[in-house]
């Protein structure tokens, strides 16, 4: 490559990698003289609890309250309330919590069944972190992390109880009126696909149950007449209802014509509520339809809770991270010369391609953790130090006698089979890892990004850069620090 | 394999051994040093949303007052309505609900005291403080540690393939083992180091086994490629490895002391599993590569004595090729060497001199007859 063009690609590479890391890490600032705010890509990511905090908030049975609306009360409602531990008990007979002056056995099993129940949700849902506890043996707290949007509803829709059944009109249907028949008999499971924008929950059924929607769905009302419909009582629906609430409703045109059922519930960039019905109506079929018998209070938005966590943690991690991206790159141009501004550009495009990777990828996908910044570390240390083991064969090479193309040459092809195996194994290594639940699940997608940016960077990006920067360096000998014997000689 | 090699594997084999055996004893007598509290007393202090974005530290300085020397985390619980809470939760073992609920009575009587002083910034409102207990039900998916001990057993088989491919199945035998080795060591030292554990435990186990993984990789290739030099640690490589990474977790771990203790444990378990890693690739691997490339060149030795054509040497014949073996290993000292020669010499000198003249002329002779059968194959392929 001619020295004019080499300058020319270096001007436009340096002029693209700084854009590109300003769009990924410059730091947040409001635009003068409007509202509008620049936010880097490195802000925008969802975090797990330990880095972004959570949101949490409490269950508390009907008849259940805490100490506070205790005090709020008035003598005489006191009267009816017990305490326990923190909380105070009714004792009024429509709640059932006491049998006689003990609470009763059955109100205890039931809130341990829904403590367990509702943990399973949460646990479906797939976070990096939760924690579901018994607080005071009768109320339940939820902790999730805070980069779920959904949290307000998750957390109110995950405290449904009661029994799971199929009504039409408003009237249990014929196939499950009877003394044995159960919700699982028609339904095997619920799952969420996406289909021209629009995320569905679709419906498995039995035998049974494509039997039973074959007969039904002539009777349905459409969409159209749902949506039209004035009165909703005339829309003749088949719904999904958990308790009192209506889950979801089958329409006729939802129905296909080999009777399989698709309820359209959002659009694809609201998935993340589609996936949590989902996950509502999965985990209460796989306890057999029944749920629990305990009817807790609803929960109000102004219940829910944000645990922030200290605001500067992560502006500190983000500092701590450029200090060991400028210590690297301070090495590596000590040690290597100008082939160490060549691991500059190299490390600069890791960090860019995984922090914009991380934030468009991991938006309503995975949270990042304290392992994300495990493997982001990894792979860019990993990035240098490979790096490192090329100069070191060029050097090598050079000491041979050969002229410095043949020794980049031969450096590099040393050392490609070295670097393609460290990067196959790690790659293996988290494709295996994959196996793992939560924050190792979500660890090693993480993991994958990086090694195949770090695999590209070292394998591909950075001999690119490198054959630029040379083709236009003047001394070939200084560009690698290199010395010859005849200079020393002379 | 030397017998200082072999030395050297025992010695590193029983400590490593003693590492791994202490920490299963600690282990099931204590268990992990859990920084996630399974049992906490919660104590919750309400207050108005005006208090909480305008005052909170005065808030927080007046409860820790009251709450003094004791271990806690708090929590400062923004809600959308007109309150904002403080929560500070105990572990129930050091802090019972009884105490937390003295604590409790103090801090209702200190702000009860400041909220009707009529000079105070907080007068006119409300703050107020109560208790609870929490158990815990579920805090990771369950099957957690089920699924991330799979994944990291299938994360050394896939290692063992891959290397054993690449290079020979001694190697991959090598490769997994370090895939284990730096799993259960982290593990080990983190059990036996006391560091407050969490969820990410696991981030840092797995963490572990693939650097150890890297380092030996690292290693196996420096074998591959430099054959002229009898070193085959990438020594260099591996201590950069070690010790950026080791900066970079100071650094985080830093972070973690003036934010959030979570974060310094985590860097602390990713220092332990660095260094591990860095002592698999650096010492054990190499010295656990003696006894499996002896047992390599034994196979291979014994591949090539099971040629068809050595079939058809005597055994006579064979006690020759064993006399030469004998000379071509180096012995380490001169008085291993005298050993040795004299071992040989012992050895010729146990056979009986006549069967060694016949044992020359037989030699000689099959060695015609195979000449002789390969000039007859050459004829036959004319």
């Amino acid at each position: 490559m001619g020295k004019k063009k080499s300058m020319a690609l270096m001007i436009l590479l340096t002029i693209v990698i700084v854009v590109l890391c300003a769009l990924t890490v410059f730091p947040a600032f409001s635009v003068p003289k409007t509202v509008v705010k620049w936010n880097p890509a490195v802000l925008q990511y969802d975090l797990g609890t330990d880095l972004g905090g959570s949101y949490y908030t409490y269950y508390y049975p009907q008849g259940v309250i805490t100490e506070t609306e205790y005090e709020a009360l008035d003598d005489e409602k006191k009267e009816s309330y017990s305490s326990h531990k923190g909380l105070y008990l009714s004792d009024e007979d429509k709640y059932n919590i006491f049998a006689g002056d003990e609470v009763s056995a059955d109100f205890t099993a039931e809130l341990q069944k829904a403590a367990k129940a509702i943990a399973n949700r949460f646990a479906e849902c797939g976070y990096s972190d939760y924690r579901v506890s018994v607080v005071d043996d009768f109320a339940i707290s939820v902790e999730i992390p805070s980069s779920d949007v959904n949290a307000a509803t998750a957390m109110s829709r995950f405290a449904l109880t009661g029994e799971m059944t199929l009504k039409k009109g408003g009237e249990v249907i014929e196939q499950l009126k009877g003394k044995d028949a159960k919700v699982t008999d028609l339904i095997k499971g619920f799952s969420v696909k996406t289909q021209y924008d629009v995320a569905y929950v679709q419906v498995e059924l039995t035998r049974a149950g494509k039997e039973m929607i074959k007969d039904i769905k002539g009777s349905l009302s459409s969409s159209t007449d749902a949506q039209n419909a004035t009165d909703q009582s005339s829309v003749t629906s088949l719904d999904v209802v958990v308790g009192d609430t209506a889950m979801l409703q089958i329409l006729s045109d939802y129905v296909s014509s080999n009777n399989v059922i698709k309820v359209p519930l959002a659009y694809d960039k609201d998935k993340d509520y589609v996936d949590m019905v989902a996950v509502l109506l999965k985990t209460i079929l796989n306890e057999g339809g029944n749920g629990f018998d305990i009817q807790f209070r609803t929960i109000l938005d102004g219940e829910i809770r944000s645990n922030k966590v200290n605001e500067n943690t992560l502006t500190a991690i983000y500092i701590a991270l450029a200090v060991v991206i400028v210590a690297l790159i301070v090495a590596s141009i000590v040690k290597m010369g100008r082939f160490g501004v060549v691991n500059t550009y190299t490390t600069l495009s890791y960090l860019i391609i995984t922090g914009l990777c991380f934030a468009f990828i991991s938006k309503g996908v995975f949270e990042i953790t304290l392992g994300s910044i495990l493997v982001f570390v990894m792979g860019l240390v990993l990035t240098t130090v490979l790096n490192v083991r090329v100069y070191d064969a060029i050097k090598k090479e050079f000491a041979l006698g050969k002229t410095v193309e043949s020794s980049v040459k031969g450096g590099y092809n040393k050392t490609l089979w070295s670097v393609i195996d460290v990067y196959a194994v790690l790659l293996l290594g988290a494709l295996a890892l994959l196996i793992g639940a939560a924050g190792l699940q979500t660890m090693a997608l993480q993991a994958l990004i990086c090694i195949v940016t770090g695999a590209f960077c070292n394998l591909l990006w950075g001999r690119a850069i490198n054959f630029t920067f040379l083709s236009a360096s003047k001394n070939k000998y200084q560009y690698f620090r290199f010395v010859r014997e005849d200079d020393d000689d002379e | 394999m030397s017998k200082n090699m072999l030395k050297k594997t025992k010695l590193w084999s029983i400590l490593v051994g003693i590492v791994l055996v202490a920490a299963l004893v600690v282990g099931i007598v204590f268990g992990f040093n859990n920084a996630n509290v399974d049992n906490r007393t919660a104590l919750t202090v309400t207050m108005d949303r005006y208090v909480y974005n305008a005052d909170l530290d005065d808030v927080k300085a007046e409860c820790e007052n009251v709450i003094g020397n004791v271990d806690y985390e708090v929590v400062e619980g923004s809600m959308s309505g007109n309150v904002g809470e403080l929560v500070y939760f105990f572990d129930a073992d050091e802090v019972s609900f009884e105490q937390a609920t003295a604590m409790k009575d103090a801090i209702n009587t200190k702000f009860s005291e400041r909220v009707n002083a009529e000079d105070d910034k907080l007068f006119g409102f409300e703050i107020s403080a109560t208790v609870n207990g929490e158990t815990l039900v579920d805090s990771v998916a369950k099957g957690y540690t089920l699924r991330g001990a799979i994944a990291i057993v299938v994360v050394a088989v896939l290692a063992f393939a891959y290397v054993a491919i690449r290079y020979n199945v001694f190697k991959g035998i090598l490769a997994c083992a370090s895939v284990l080795l730096g799993v259960l060591l982290t593990t080990a030292v983190a059990v036996l180091t006391r560091i407050p554990v969490a969820n990410s435990l696991l981030y840092a186990i797995a963490f572990g086994g693939l650097l150890s993984l890297v380092n030996v990789v690292m290693n196996l290739a420096k074998e591959k490629t430099e054959t002229e030099t009898c070193c085959n640690v990438a020594t260099k490589e591996i201590s950069a490895l070690a010790i950026c990474l080791g900066v970079a977790f100071v650094l985080v771990g830093v972070v973690g002391i003036i934010t959030n203790m979570a974060i310094l444990w985590f860097a602390l378990l990713c220092l332990v599993a660095t260094a591990v890693a860095a002592f698999v690739g650096l010492i054990y691997a190499p010295i656990l590569n003696s006894p499996l490339e002896a047992i390599a060149a034994e196979q291979a030795e014994a591949r090539s004595t099971d040629y068809k054509g050595a079939k058809k040497t005597s055994t006579k014949e064979k006690k020759v090729f064993v006399k030469e073996e004998v000379k071509a290993e180096e012995p380490e000292t001169v008085e291993e060497a005298k050993e040795e020669t004299t071992e040989s010499v012992v050895e010729e000198t146990t056979e009986e001199p006549v069967e060694e003249v016949e044992e020359i002329e037989e030699t000689e002779t099959t060695e015609e007859t195979v000449e002789t059968e390969e000039e007859t194959a050459e004829e036959t392929e004319n």
